[in-house]
């Protein structure tokens, strides 16, 4: 029985200055890895991850962007469709983190108007560099309503929880499935016949 | 690229509607009243298919009813890389093998299969998942037909296929498809614009919606999932009793069965029990019907264990042979798929009298099946019991709801009965047999037993098991008595009464007969096991379902294309320039053709096409080209990409005066995947060409020795009166070809040199105190070049209109003419002047004025919009606009 293994589809972007860790970010939640030589992303790349939410399997396509200044407005056109977007800085990096008004205005510009935002600081690993404290992120995120969290892709801090949250601030969104036969069968489902059992798949 | 799928539809429909296929639908009957027939057709074309000629029948499957299957095959080579497929029907096993490594379009491929069989659809294989990835199948193995028997009406497919074959009779092969084939090609001319029309642009819309998908994931993870069962499964034990006896068609009347059935302190968990020859009447034999089913039942019901509950799960019974299964009643509930079957191998090896009758059931992830046979009587027939036996096999059918199973299916299987194997009296007579016995030296007695030969020569019952036999043999008592056959035939003592198992996981406990029990010439045997099923822990399973996903999740991200893009000189570059071509210099007129490689570093083909930045008309800017603008690469292969730089009348103007600039950015999107960005760089040298009236009646000094900021100012300015009455690069110009060429034949219709006219605009941009280089043609060339690079043409746009309209009068043209900005007057009287004296010398040049007025009609009234094609009728009144100031006597005054 060829059924979906997902219940949902969420495209998630990720936009932000250059060299905040975009990509780093991405990689550790697709791929649980860490690559410290800096490639920028000359483009636009996406990976998909499934997760599991409220017993609903999830799948989310995240869209990593080129944060290049020179590219922005080729990318702010892939904001439309965005579900979710995550605003990322550099807490080593002030110029970065006064770039995310600017990143929010792009938003309000392009995306769509229900998207969901969220603010992520980044190399919280990075103590000592740190020149954005903890409390700007804050402040800002409060301002505008928006989820902050910092995050260290390096030491895999808060990277799970930060797409974790954002596609449960989705899924709320969503609301109720209408149509239950819309609904695939998942796995393991108690009310299910037959479970899987060896070889049978129709 | 034609719609192939549709085609497909098509042939199919047309071969459904073929008289034959009715024909077969009523030679359906023949096999059950109640299925219905299908046939799978297996299309296999060329690739690409380019017309339905490329078709053809490749395989014909028969399907009865919905017994039409596809499974993974995880026994058959099924690893990380590729996995095969296995697709039954009930006519032909298996049918098709197909091995397909693992990938988008195997996943396609078996999603097109699982639909087919869940809606029981005629089913295709259609090369369209071959398409460019035809490495993809390995092996298509497929089933011979010819064997299949009173399906008379599939000739007519396979004669259509063996003539559409390639190679084939091709008179008779245009007689299937020609029907449909017309109609095809039509849609196919028809077809191709509107398609390559589509493809732009369409790709990005539906990746930003998140299309791009694997499909089949599932089938995936479940194949994962199945292979690392043991991973998340504890076992379970439970007390399985087995038990069977040949009761000689004897009532039971008031027997008490508890010493046969709860001789053990624990209760167990299952029962089988196992009757044979419950009723020897010839009722029972004709009618199936026995008042002995009841009174059986009713004291076996009395003998189960008194320390639980038990529930019936199933009753089958096929004349003398019953099988009861009972389980606790609170282990009910979670028995799944529970069903019954029998087979009847007697009389003409149908009738009940021998065979066997099964129960079979799903207890949590293990699948059990008890089977109770009689099998042939009679010393002799030791061959007969091994073929009732392959017969009950191969016949004993359990129709679930999701398919078949055949006995052997099972994970757990416990066979027992009246298998009726003796003592081989070639090897021992009744004598020493009864006399080893009376000895209880079994195990030499058991040395010469039917079974136990037969089972070591692999003629029955391969890979069952059957624990040590401590009991006396268990046939042939006489009735009442415990004593051995005392009739005539004085028959030796066997073994007839057996209980086997097959399965990981069962463990017997013990194994024994019951001596007591006086009612048959059997005495009862059972035997109690623990059998261990698997139980699917909740958290094991969650951790290896969760990493089949992160498997699948990950396979897929491999999947996706990948390419790098490998720019000459690019790898010196800091890597946040990766990906940029700098084309350095550009000038006016110069090409310059760069070339990067786009190599595919993935595992699937890539479909890679410059596409469009959102809001843009256009894939790149006006002076620069692409060629290819779409490729296909296949993994580990590479393409090269040429881009152009041009810089033309079109372009040169905006970039002068900074509107533009040599500077661009590519999206090079790859279909379901990324979008690579190319910049293209470069730094275009100004020249005058381009430059507007304007600016150039203002410009003293050469354009090179000006900055940029000046000449903007200058093209601003918009002064009506300049420094000069005319460009002095137009009067340089003129001034040279007057004085090099008046009387040059075929002025201004030959072509200049590429080369020379390069080195006439580096001289207009530095103006030196040499001469201007070139031949007069040159020369020629360039002048009509900078007249038709003024962005703002000599007639200005806005009175193109009334040029064309005024055309056929002078005085009306003239009326215009005082319309024009001051500089633009004074250049188009001096080169009216200038050709009014061109022609004086006509008699030598051989010059024309109508020839004259079309060239300059068209520079000096050039269109605004680049791409305007060219109009006869606009191009005459042009040339009627000009030809009115060449020719007419009063030219020079009111100017």
């Amino acid at each position: 029985m060829a059924k979906k293994t997902y219940d949902l589809l969420f495209k998630l972007l990720l936009i932000g200055d250059s060299g905040v860790g975009k990509t780093c970010i991405l990689f550790r939640f697709s791929d649980d890895a860490f690559n410290t030589t800096f490639i920028s992303t000359i483009g636009i790349d996406f990976k998909i991850k499934t997760i599991e939410l409220k017993g609903k399997k999830i799948k989310l396509q995240i869209w990593d962007t080129a944060g290049q200044e020179r590219f922005h407005t080729i990318t702010t056109s892939y904001y439309r469709g965005a579900m979710g977007i995550m605003l990322v800085y550099d807490i080593t990096n002030v110029k970065s983190f006064e770039n995310i008004a600017k990143w929010l205005r792009n938003i309000d510009e392009h995306a769509n108007e229900d998207v969901e935002k969220m603010i992520l600081g980044n190399k919280c690993d990075m103590e000592d560099s740190r020149v954005v404290p903890r409390e700007r992120g804050d402040a800002i995120a409060r301002e505008h309503g928006i989820k902050f969290m910092e995050t260290s892709a390096k030491n895999n801090v808060n990277i799970e929880r930060a797409f974790h949250d954002l596609a449960e601030s989705i899924l709320a969104k969503t609301g109720p499935s209408r149509d239950p036969q819309d609904l695939p069968v998942r796995f393991n489902d108690p009310n299910k016949p037959n479970p899987p059992t060896k070889t049978q798949c129709c | 690229m034609p719609n192939s799928s549709s085609w497909i539809g098509e042939v199919l429909k047309a071969l459904l509607e073929h008289p034959n296929w009715k024909e077969g639908e009523e030679h359906g009957g023949q096999v059950s009243p109640e299925t219905r027939e299908f046939v799978i057709l297996v299309m296999d074309g060329r690739v690409p298919i380019l017309s339905p000629e490329n078709l053809h029948v490749a395989h014909l499957i028969p399907v009865v009813g919905n017994l039409f299957n596809c499974d993974i095959d995880t026994e058959n080579g099924t690893d990380d890389t590729e996995f095969c497929v296995k697709i039954t029907t009930n006519i032909t096993e298996p049918v098709i093998y197909v091995k397909l490594a693992r990938g988008h379009r195997s996943q396609n491929f078996i999603d097109e299969v699982f639909r087919a069989a869940q809606n029981k659809q005629i089913f295709y294989i259609l090369s369209k998942f071959c398409f460019g990835l035809s490495k993809d199948f390995q092996g298509v193995k497929f089933a011979s037909t010819a064997e299949v028997q009173g399906l008379s009406w599939l000739r007519f497919y396979e004669d259509l296929k063996r003539h559409s074959s390639p190679g084939g009779d091709e008179q008779d092969s245009e007689r299937g498809i020609d029907s449909v084939s017309e109609d095809f090609k039509n849609s196919d001319t028809d077809g191709e614009g509107d398609e390559d029309y589509e493809v732009v642009g369409v790709e990005r819309e539906s990746m930003a919606k998140g299309m791009t998908t694997l499909k089949g994931r599932d089938t995936i993870i479940k194949c994962v999932l199945d292979s690392k069962q043991e991973q998340f499964t504890d076992l379970a034990g439970y007390k399985v009793l087995i038990a069977t006896w040949n009761v000689n068609g004897q009532s039971p009347g008031s027997i008490c069965l508890s010493e046969w059935l709860a001789r053990t302190p624990e209760p167990p968990d299952f029962y089988a029990i196992g009757f044979q020859e419950l009723d020897l009447s010839k009722e029972a034999f004709l009618f199936n019907e026995t008042p002995k089913e009841a009174e059986w039942l009713t004291r076996v019901k009395e003998g189960l264990h008194k320390g639980a509950h038990y529930k019936k799960v199933k009753l089958v019974r096929l004349v003398g042979m019953m099988l009861i299964v009972y389980a606790k009643e609170n282990l009910i509930k979670s028995l799944k798929q529970v069903h019954m079957e029998y087979v009847g191998t007697g009389i003409l090896g149908k009738m009940g009298n021998k065979g066997g009758v099964a129960v079979r059931f799903e207890l949590e992830e293990t699948s059990i099946c008890f089977v109770n046979c009689h099998l042939a009587a009679h010393v002799e027939e030791y061959q007969r019991r091994n073929q009732d036996f392959q017969q009950i096999s191969t016949r004993l059918t359990f129709f679930l709801q999701h398919g078949i199973k055949y006995i052997k299916d099972h994970d757990l299987i416990f066979w027992f009965g009246d298998m009726n194997y003796r003592i081989n009296p070639q090897f021992m007579d009744a004598i020493e047999a009864k006399k080893l016995i009376q000895q209880e030296k079994y195990q030499k007695v058991l040395d010469k037993d039917q079974l136990k030969d037969q089972m070591r020569e692999g003629n029955v019952f391969v890979n069952f098991k059957e624990g040590p036999i401590n009991f006396k043999p268990t046939y042939k008592y006489d009735p009442g008595t415990d004593n051995w056959d005392s009739s005539e035939k004085n028959r030796s003592p066997a073994w007839c009464d057996r209980i086997l198992w097959k399965g990981d996981g069962i463990e017997q406990i013990d194994y024994t007969s019951l001596n007591a029990y006086t009612l048959s010439d059997h005495k009862p045997v059972s035997s109690l096991y623990t059998a261990n099923v698997k139980v699917i822990n909740p958290t094991k399973y969650r951790r290896v379902y969760e990493e089949a996903l992160k498997k699948m999740d990950k396979l897929e991200n491999e999947f996706l294309p990948q390419v790098t893009v490998d720019i000459p000189g690019g790898n010196l570059a800091p890597h946040s320039n990766r990906n940029e071509i700098h084309f350095g210099k550009i000038r006016f007129m110069e090409p310059i053709k760069k070339t990067f490689t786009v190599a595919n570093t993935g595992q699937v083909p890539v479909r890679l096409e410059f596409i469009r930045k959102l809001d843009d008309l256009y894939v790149c800017k006006d002076w620069l080209r692409i060629e290819p603008l779409a490729a296909f690469i296949q993994p580990g292969e590479t393409c090269e990409i040429e881009l152009q730089v041009l810089v033309d009348k079109k372009s040169a103007g905006n970039l002068n005066i900074g509107k533009d600039t040599m500077y661009d950015i590519l999206v090079l999107h790859l279909e379901s995947g990324k979008d690579i960005f190319v910049t293209v760089i470069g730094e275009y040298e100004r020249s005058v060409f381009g430059c507007s009236i304007s600016a150039l009646v203002n410009m003293i000094d050469p354009i090179t020795s000006i900055s940029p900021g000046k000449l903007i100012e200058l093209e601003k300015g918009q002064m009506p009166m300049g420094v000069y009455d005319i460009p002095k690069e137009l009067w340089f110009l003129v001034d040279r070809i007057w004085r090099m060429g008046m009387q040059k034949e075929s002025l201004f219709t030959q072509v200049g040199l590429t080369e020379e006219i390069l080195q006439i605009r580096d001289w207009l941009n530095v103006i030196p105190n040499t001469p201007i280089p070139g031949s007069v043609d040159s020369i020629a060339e360039a002048l009509f070049l900078l007249l038709e690079s003024f962005p703002e043409p000599v007639i200005p746009f806005n009175l193109h209109l009334k040029c064309l309209d005024a055309a056929s009068s002078y005085t009306s043209c003239k009326q215009i003419l005082k319309l024009l900005p001051a500089a633009h007057r004074n250049v188009f009287v001096y080169i009216c002047s200038f050709l009014r004296e061109l022609l004086a010398n006509s008699d030598k040049n051989g010059l024309e004025p109508k020839l004259l007025a079309l060239l300059f009609g068209r520079v000096m009234l050039h269109e605004q919009n680049w791409n305007t094609k060219p109009n006869q009728k606009v191009d005459k009144d042009k040339a009627t606009f000009i030809y009115q100031f060449l020719v007419n006597e009063d030219y020079g005054e009111d100017l």
